[in-house]
């Protein structure tokens, strides 16, 4: 039975999932050099569905965004660094995961309890739509006709809104996409020295693409380590691919520390006295 | 889908049906044609239009083509109607389906502006350089083989826009796709032969008018001017502004 880690989501959810296998480790390097978003889309809802227990019914684009940094944090790094542009050099800056991550929960914790909305709805066969911006699969979560409240269970209903309607929920949706918007996490620079602020959108393909550059780590020095660990350590990665990215690297780093140590041994050694050899100095 | 839910939004698109439909008015038919209200669907579709290529609007212009085809209710007259009566379309339905403003100026002006147009179809021909140019005004349908055989060629990929050889390649792509929309034949006076634009694909038509000198191409421009001119007054906003038609106009 698999280790697992628990956490409380900001709606009361609690979830459960393992840390990333190795093999699911490279994978997951491999899909984050991909150019299309919508191959990483795919493999993450993959990914989430294998590593998570049981994901919460209406899950929402922030927890989505919390389980995938919490699984960053425990599987791979509690830090990301970035190579960030100041006055036109480059220099590596180390954050904390939770840089990423605690400022959108408190914002959310803020306005959940507003969830979900009520949008009145004038001179429409439906009078009134009840919607959650936040929620990732039927976000028209109901809607009144003739007087009677009734869940929606269509995807589609949305398309079939006339235009002066679906601009009442766009005008909700921007509402609380502004709340987040000042939530900044680091600035740089483009190559033309404008300045840009990373920040968090609740726009689904914004919050994959800024996952998809958090979880990115270095895919070459993996395949070296796996290289290096096949042939100096003999762990052979298909009969070791099961164990998790971060015992591989415990393993990585032990090996490394013993081969410092015998190093650090045979110096001390060389710089001693010994009879009959040359003074030193 | 249940049948309850499929039986719900079928009753949803026949009272919108009976609701919102609208006339609009086209200019070169003189009169109104009954059009569907735009939906959500559509909108969408029109938005994310705004990702493609922004100088040649190749993914906008085939996206709105199929919409007026789907929302229509005399789909036939589509493919025939020029691209005049297409913008003229696409500004009253941002004033009935949209919204009545765009960028914070009363379009009730425009709509009224398009309703008293009145369009010169009659051939048009210039010699010059010793070639005979017939002009067109191009259909929606020309226009829409014209950008869709120039996305399925080997020209056309994904475009950077921080990347200035790109821009500049576009740019010129833009200004040599709007003369060939607007010549209808061109011929070579000395020797009598005809090049049909109406036989050839964009890529041929393309070709030759590569060839065409200074003076042939300020000809074009010329005519193109006069077209726009006689339209005009439905983009116009205020002294400096007119109403760009993208996908920024459904938003």
């Amino acid at each position: 039975m698999k280790n697992k880690i628990k956490i409380t989501l900001t709606g009361g959810d609690v979830v459960k999932f393992r840390e990333l296998s190795l093999e699911e480790y490279l994978n997951l390097q491999k899909t984050c050099i991909e150019e299309d978003i919508e191959v990483f889309k795919d493999f993450i809802t993959v990914l989430l569905d294998d590593v998570v227990d049981e994901l919460p019914k209406n899950m929402t684009v922030i927890d989505l965004y919390h389980i995938c940094l919490e699984l960053i944090k425990t599987s791979i790094t509690d830090e990301k660094r970035f190579s960030i542009r100041k006055d036109g050099e480059y220099m590596s800056c180390g954050f904390p995961v939770d840089k990423f991550l605690q400022p959108v929960l408190e914002r959310y914790a803020q306005i959940v309890g507003n969830m979900p909305v009520v949008i009145p709805i004038e001179d429409y066969i439906i009078s009134e739509i009840t919607y959650n911006p936040f929620v990732m699969g039927l976000n028209v979560v109901g809607f009144k006709k003739d007087g009677v409240y009734q869940e929606n269970t269509s995807p589609q209903l949305q398309d079939y809104f006339p235009v002066h309607v679906s601009n009442k929920i766009s005008e909700v949706y921007n509402n609380y996409d502004e709340i987040f918007k000042d939530i900044h996490f680091f600035q740089t620079e483009t190559d033309s020295g404008s300045k840009v602020n990373v920040g968090f959108s609740i726009d689904v393909d914004c919050i994959y693409g800024l996952l998809k550059i958090l979880f990115k780590q270095d895919l070459k020095g993996l395949y070296k380590n796996i290289y290096d660990a096949k042939r100096r350590m003999n762990i052979n990665f298909n009969e070791h691919k099961h164990i998790t990215y971060r015992e591989f690297e415990l393993y990585i780093s032990m090996y490394n520390k013993e081969v410092q140590d015998e190093q650090d041994r045979a110096n001390k050694q060389d710089q001693s006295p010994t009879l009959g050899g040359l003074p030193q100095g | 889908m249940s049948e309850e839910t499929s039986n719900f939004l079928r009753e949803l698109q026949e009272y919108n049906e009976v609701k919102f439909t609208k006339e609009i008015y086209i200019p070169t038919l003189e009169r109104t044609v009954k059009f569907s209200t735009l939906m959500a669907k559509h909108q969408d579709d029109i938005i994310q239009a705004a990702l493609d290529n922004p100088i040649l609007n190749v993914e906008f212009t085939q996206r709105v083509y199929k919409i007026l085809k789907e929302i229509c209710k005399e789909p036939h007259i589509i493919d025939s109607l020029s691209i005049f009566d297409k913008d003229a379309i696409l500004i009253q339905m941002r004033y009935l389906f949209v919204s009545k403003t765009y960028n914070g100026v009363d379009l009730t002006k425009n709509i009224e502006n398009i309703r008293a147009i009145r369009v010169d179809l009659s051939p048009k021909t210039a010699s010059i350089d010793g070639l005979e140019i017939r002009y067109r005004i191009p259909t929606i349908k020309e226009e829409y083989d014209i950008v869709s055989q120039f996305k399925s060629g080997p020209d056309y990929k994904n475009f950077n826009m921080s990347d200035r050889s790109q821009v500049k390649k576009f740019v010129t792509e833009a200004y040599i796709m709007e003369l060939v929309k607007f010549v209808s034949s061109a011929t070579l006076l000395e020797v009598g032969s005809t090049m049909d634009f109406n036989r050839w694909g964009y890529g041929a038509n393309k070709q030759v008018v590569n060839t065409f000198g200074r003076l042939v191409c300020e000809e074009i421009q010329e005519y193109i001017k006069t077209v726009k001119d006689s339209f005009s007054d439905m983009y116009k906003l205020d002294e400096e502004n007119n109403i760009e038609i993208n996908p920024s106009l459904f938003n």
